[in-house]
């Protein structure tokens, strides 16, 4: 721990060169708070009463009793690198000469899945991130997932390999066996990046290479870690050789033989692996010569490898004089903490390639200027990537990072939620700062200002925002861009209070829930349902146990989770469907039909979005889906919310006066997709084509109220004779159990309709990893279910996957999806049975 | 409900054309015969409060249900007072309210006899009315034999009922009073003879026009209802949220049981949260004018008003007769309505039968109180107040602080609103209404024109054109 006044906290801000920002980022249960706690035990800042608490990070008492973390939290630590160490910092942009001390800002993030969204807003605020892998699991579900994030938010990765002593304790792996671990790590991870990154892009080339000293190993637990570079350190003097140039040496098809004193790219008899030879196999003997008491040999390594140990720690024995060695000669904070000064990049260094994925205005104005340079008296940008609750109910910090300029108490500033446009007056305020804030972990302290690349808290902004805003001072700011998340909020709870006249009080404790979480929605629906949707079952108790307990402080009804499901068709409509307006004399004429297989993809990811040109957006449909070009550039509108996967396309010839009421068909097909003929879920995927109008030549009995309605009931025949199917949402589902547990695995899956589609066992152990889709419908009490079956040694990672069609016509009474239908049709008050076409379709 | 037979949005029209007006499904009401007339629609009564005040020209206000019997009885009329009668059907809003618009549209019409069912509210008093309830043959023995079963010698039963029993009702209590000794019967309050009904003791409880004699809400509670009918059932439920109804309708004579019901309440509130949060989202309201005949319906027009000025809103009064989807849709503009009216009409608009009819929302002034106005939610939870006039009395409307606030309808931010000081030109509050052009040509070309005062008149001679001399 260090110790600074907030005065020295604020002078080592300005120092941008040497600020480093980043996330701790991995699957759950690899170790991030472990690991972050031992580097904040080593440099973090402040609050030394508190020092050696495990689990620094997790800050609320259900992270520390269900030991997982919920809420990702920022430490702020301080560390200095000495002269021989300085040197590997070459770029002029990464370090401020004479200074020697880097300030670290550190998020440590959640790693179940359930929580991504809390990983994303990391992310955002930070340049580089600390990927840790669990050397016996290898790289999981998640985290591909979130390295896939890191890089598409141009976030630097270093990695490291932790739980090294239980592949050395439990495995009991031969030297070149973790090798080939590590390697196939390494491999695996760089695969990812290679996928999701371009080496000639702006980020330049991100691999993570042991050679170069940006992959770690060691134990997060014990305490200890290395790079090669510390070996390399060790054994310089002795080989004559120049540390980096030995680093090289150290890893990969690599040997050395030691007779002969040669190095060789290929492996004899003679010869040994250079990385086994010199950095596992010290380790390995330390590892066998205090596991199995070997007390001279202790000695002699000791000696050898220059540890000093005080009397105290000299007199234990096993795996506890384990841990005191493998720290004092290979300590974790150290480690890491050089190795994220080195390869971790400053904001000043970052900013310059991530101004175009964070900016949304043009890249020239001021605001974009002022990020790209990290100029701190450019007008401020700060982007708030979530809240964090006070002490004081239902207000909330606003978190985020400074990107440009400074902001200040007291300070006057526009807060632009993320649905702002330049020029309108909506989703605006223009308000002054309360309060500026540290945030570290548990604790804050107030600060005058915050100069860019910097993260901080802001108090008295939490009204103006649900979740994300962006902060500014430049009257033109554009807004910074809104976070894309990994997960979607498919599953649903409708709460209502035990007692009704609480009703106030659930709906004002709903609206705290949906700042405080960066996923949850919390709405209210047109059948009176309060509803609570979240990414999955933990994510939803968790968020209901906030409501419940922090937010509406009033007992609680909760309903079974729900999914959401989608409607769509899976033809086109058997006939061509004509619908009359009230008064008869207009008529509209359309058909339904099914979007190619990605294209609503590519509209959730926004590939193909409303904003796009026309032209372009054209072409890329006719290139891609073969859509025709005159067609595809004639899309009138995307839905619901004028945003979702459903297409309104004018396919008429010249027709008069039709540009007249696009609104009120438009209004109509926003109506209709938002709510669909079968249950009123909403529609996915499905193209709708107008065809031919005939309007009333008398304005007035075209308007609205004749219009409207009729497109609606037209809509809703074209779906109706598009052989309409019901879709819900797919989780892939990642389970890892020794092999005996593989059949229960089966046996559970098989009974919740879950199709495994990949089996393997993770080399160099006798886990195996099984892959499967699992409908998040059945995914209720999964995780329970596969512990009873296994006996307790599988555990799953679900994560949104795909919109899947369920299988039958819920049009044919006595199947399952019209069973389906009926519930929610029952629960949202509809009229049971089936919708009759006959009450939407005209005849001539 | 047959006051609004409005196209439903989902229907294709052909139904309104083609249906027969399936008014309640009763026998009761198709078995009336021409020789019952005189006595189901008491028209010794009539004919009496014509000759005795000497009316000339009298319109009889029917519902749907009694339209078919309608010339006989005029026949019926004139040929006792030698009066000329007129026939008002198809009323403007609903048929349970005094339809005094159409009255004058008849030259010179001097009085309104209303037939059937009355929601009892106060009306302007602009024309003398007679109530006539009317008496459809009730069954009063499957009456009798029905309370009997269902409410026990000893049991606090409290019965209410629809206005047409209530000489059923009258004649139930006189039987069952001495067998049950602790029932007790409602009585209404005729809106036209209240003059005289004054003295309504305080020591009674006053719920939608009916006089429960209750002296506190205590004792309310601890009755149970024995409700003869169905119409005024959804409004009573609402306001005696705690009692436990016995439903009994005389005109399913199919069915002779009672169902026993509980308000719905908690539903209905939780629903009505949806509305006040889209409200609360809206930029624009209109406020719907279902009414010309309630007391204080211009004083809760205006009470709107102000609330909706206070909190920045653009508010249209929209006055358009009977109010169906297709009139409303025209209105794209307009996010939510309000719906200003008799009780028993604002039942169908908050029930679930117009639900999914109209493309905006359809709110009650209470909405809108629980939306904006302090201190209005307080009882929120536990009661819903579907009959305004009371807000009348409170006075000038306080309204909340307008805070930034979290939408559950969009997820996102409603900023603070720019009151209205700031663009004060704006009177009314109303916004300019932009026309658009006609083809895309025209869109490019010109940007949108301002609406303006046209001219007005009739076709022969525009008011601001000389007029036409006479030759």
């Amino acid at each position: 721990m260090v110790n600074f006044t907030v005065d020295e906290i604020r002078g080592m801000m300005d120092r941008k060169k040497n600020i480093r920002n980043m996330s701790v980022i991995a699957h759950v249960d690899h170790g991030k708070s472990t690991l972050t706690d031992s580097l904040v035990s080593k440099a973090g800042i402040i609050a030394g009463a508190k020092a050696g608490e495990t689990r620094f990070t997790d800050t609320r008492a259900d992270e520390q009793e269900r030991c997982i973390t919920i809420k990702s939290t920022a430490i702020s630590m301080y560390f200095e690198l000495e002269d021989k160490d300085l040197v590997f910092i070459t770029h002029p942009d990464q370090r401020e000469p004479p200074m020697k001390g880097f300030l670290i800002n550190l998020i440590d993030s959640p790693g179940h899945v359930d929580f991504s969204s809390e990983v994303t807003a990391a992310l955002r605020v930070t340049d580089g991130a600390l990927v840790v892998v669990d050397c016996v699991s290898g790289v999981c579900v998640q985290t591909e997932t979130v390295l896939r994030q890191a890089i598409a938010e141009r976030i630097k990765p270093v990695l490291f390999m932790n739980k090294m002593d239980r592949a050395l304790l439990e495995l009991q792996l031969e030297q070149e066996d973790l090798f080939q671990t590590f390697q196939r790590i390494v491999e695996n991870v760089n695969v990812i990046i290679a996928t999701y990154n371009d080496d000639a892009g702006p980020m330049g080339e991100i691999r993570v290479d042991p050679s170069k000293g940006s992959v770690g190993f060691g134990s997060g637990l014990h305490g200890w870690a290395f790079t090669l570079k510390q070996f390399s350190e060790m054994y310089a003097d002795k080989f004559k050789i120049d540390v980096n140039k030995l680093m090289g040496r150290l890893w990969g098809d690599s040997f050395f033989n030691p007779t002969t004193k040669k190095w060789a790219k290929t492996k004899d008899a003679e010869n040994k692996r250079s990385f086994n030879m010199y950095v596992l196999d010290p380790i390995y003997k330390v590892f066998d010569a205090i596991m199995n008491y070997k007390k001279e040999m202790i000695d002699t390594l000791l000696v050898k490898l220059k540890i000093e140990l005080r009397p105290e720690e000299r007199e234990q024995e096993g795996k506890k004089l384990l841990k005191v060695v493998m720290r004092n000669w290979l300590p974790a904070g150290e480690t890491l903490l050089q190795m994220i000064a080195i390869h971790l990049p400053s904001p000043v260094t970052a900013q310059k390639y991530r101004m175009e994925m964070l900016y949304e205005g043009p890249h020239d104005d001021e605001a974009a200027v002022g990020i790209k340079t990290c100029n701190p008296d450019a007008p401020l940008m700060m982007y708030v990537s979530k809240m964090v609750p006070t002490s004081d109910k239902g207000r909330f910090y606003a978190f985020g990072r400074v990107f440009s300029g400074k902001v200040a108490t007291g300070m006057k500033a526009r807060i632009m939620g993320p649905n702002y446009v330049p020029g309108k007056k909506d989703d605006v305020s223009e308000k002054a700062i309360q309060r500026t804030i540290l945030m570290m972990g548990r604790y804050v302290e107030a600060i005058e200002d915050v100069p860019c690349g910097n993260i901080c808290g802001l108090v008295g902004v939490d009204q103006f925002l649900v979740k994300t805003g962006t902060i500014t001072t430049f009257k033109d700011a554009h807004n910074m861009k809104v976070m894309k998340f990994s997960v979607s909020p498919v599953v649903r709870v409708a709460v209502e209070p035990k007692n009704p006249a609480d009703l106030p009080k659930l709906v004002e404790g709903l609206k705290r829930l949906a700042k405080s979480d960066p996923m949850v929605q919390c709405m209210i629906e047109e059948s009176g349902e309060h509803i609570v949707a979240g990414a999955g079952e933990l994510h939803l108790e968790i968020c209901l146990k906030d409501l419940e307990e922090d937010h509406a402080c009033i007992p609680i009804k909760k309903s079974d989770p729900v999914v959401s499901y989608r409607e769509t068709v899976s033809e086109e409509s058997d006939q061509m469907c004509l619908s009359k307006s009230p008064n008869k004399h207009n008529r509209l004429f359309m058909k339904a039909c099914a979007m190619p297989d990605g294209l609503s993809e590519d509209i959730d990811k926004g590939d193909v979005n409303p904003r796009d040109d026309f032209k372009i957006r054209g072409r890329y449909l006719a290139d891609k889906y073969d859509y025709d070009i005159t067609e595809a550039r004639k899309i009138w509108c995307f839905g619901p919310d004028g945003t979702g996967p459903n297409l309104l396309i004018d396919c008429t010839k010249g027709v008069q006066y039709l540009n007249e009421i696009k609104d009120s068909v438009v209004a109509g097909f926003q109506w209709a997709s938002k709510e669909g003929v079968l249950c009123e879920e909403n529609l996915r995927g499905v193209r709708f084509n107008i065809y031919d109008v005939t309007l009333h030549a008398d304005a007035i009995h075209r308007g609205g109220g004749q219009i409207i309605p009729t497109a609606r009931r037209c809509l809703y025949a074209c779906a109706l004779t598009a052989s309409p199917r019901l879709m819900e949402p797919v989780y892939l589902c990642e389970i890892q159990c020794p092999e005996n547990a593989v059949g229960g695995i089966y046996g559970v899956l098989n009974r919740r309709r879950g199709v495994v589609f990949e089996e393997q066992q993770v080399a160099g152990t006798p886990m195996f990893v099984v892959r499967a889709y699992l409908p998040v419908n059945e995914s209720f009490g999964f995780t329970a279910d596969l512990r009873s079956n296994t006996g307790g040694q599988a555990f799953p990672q679900c994560v949104f996957d795909h919109w899947q069609v369920f299988p039958g016509d819920p049009l044919e009474i006595g199947s399952r999806t019209y069973t389906i239908v009926q519930d929610i049709r029952k629960r949202k008050g509809m009229k049971e049975g089936l919708p009759d076409l006959a009450s939407y379709l005209d005849k001539l | 409900m047959a006051t609004v037979s409005g196209t439903a949005i989902t229907g294709d029209g052909r139904a309104t054309i083609e249906k027969t007006i399936s008014v309640v499904e009763s026998d009761i009401f198709t078995s009336i015969t021409e020789d019952m007339l005189e006595s189901v629609f008491e028209l010794e009564k009539c004919t009496n409060w014509v000759k005795e005040n000497d009316f000339q020209r009298i319109c009889l206000q029917f519902p749907d249900e009694y339209l078919t019997h309608s010339p006989k009885i005029v026949e019926y009329m004139s040929a006792i007072t030698g009066k000329r009668y007129y026939i008002l059907a198809d009323s403007t809003y609903g048929s349970c309210c005094v339809d005094e618009k159409t009255a004058q549209h008849v030259p010179n019409s001097d009085s309104i006899i209303h037939f059937g069912p009355s929601c009892l509210t106060t009306t302007s008093g602009r024309i003398p009315v007679l109530y006539v309830f009317t008496r459809p043959p009730v069954n009063q023995q499957n009456l009798e034999k029905v309370f009997v079963d269902n409410v026990a010698v000893d049991e606090k039963v409290l019965i209410l009922y629809d206005v047409i029993y209530e000489y059923a009702v009258d004649a139930l209590y006189n039987k069952i009073s001495t067998s049950h000794p602790f029932a007790k019967k409602s009585t209404l309050i005729v809106p036209s003879t209240s003059k005289d009904n004054q003295d309504v003791s305080p020591n009674v409880i006053l719920k939608h026009n009916r006089i429960i004699p209750c002296e506190t809400t205590e004792e309310l509670e601890s009755f149970n209802v024995f409700y003869v009918g169905q119409r005024a059932l959804p409004n009573l439920m609402l306001c005696m949220p705690t009692n436990t109804f016995k439903v009994y309708d005389p005109a399913l004579t199919s069915k002779q049981s009672v169902s026993t019901q509980m308000s719905a309440i908690n539903k209905l509130i939780r629903k009505r949260s949806y509305y006040i949060e889209k409200v609360k989202d809206a930029t624009s309201v209109g406020i719907l004018v279902g009414t010309l005949v309630v007391q204080n319906y211009l004083s809760v027009i205006d009470r709107l008003k102000q609330i909706l000025k206070k909190v920045g809103k653009k508010y249209y009064i929209v006055s358009i007769g009977e109010i169906n989807p297709c009139k409303l849709g025209n209105f794209m503009d307009i996010e939510c309505f309000v719906f200003v009216g008799c009780p028993e009409v604002v039942n169908y608009y908050i029930g679930d039968e117009s639900k999914g009819q109209f493309f905006q929302p359809i709110l009650t002034p209470y909405d809108i109180e629980l939306a904006f106005c302090e201190g209005a939610n307080e009882a929120w939870g536990q009661e819903y107040v579907i009959d305004w006039s009371f807000l009348v009395a409170k006075g000038e409307p306080i309204v909340n602080k307008v805070e930034e606030d979290v939408s559950l309808i969009t997820g996102g931010m409603r900023s603070a609103v720019i009151n209205s000081e700031s663009d004060n030109n704006e009177d009314s509050g109303a916004g300019v209404i932009n026309w658009r052009g006609l083809t895309k040509q025209d869109e490019l070309m010109n940007d949108p024109n301002v609406v303006y005062q046209g001219r007005s008149g009739i076709a022969s001679s525009y008011s601001d054109e000389p007029p036409v001399k006479s030759t």
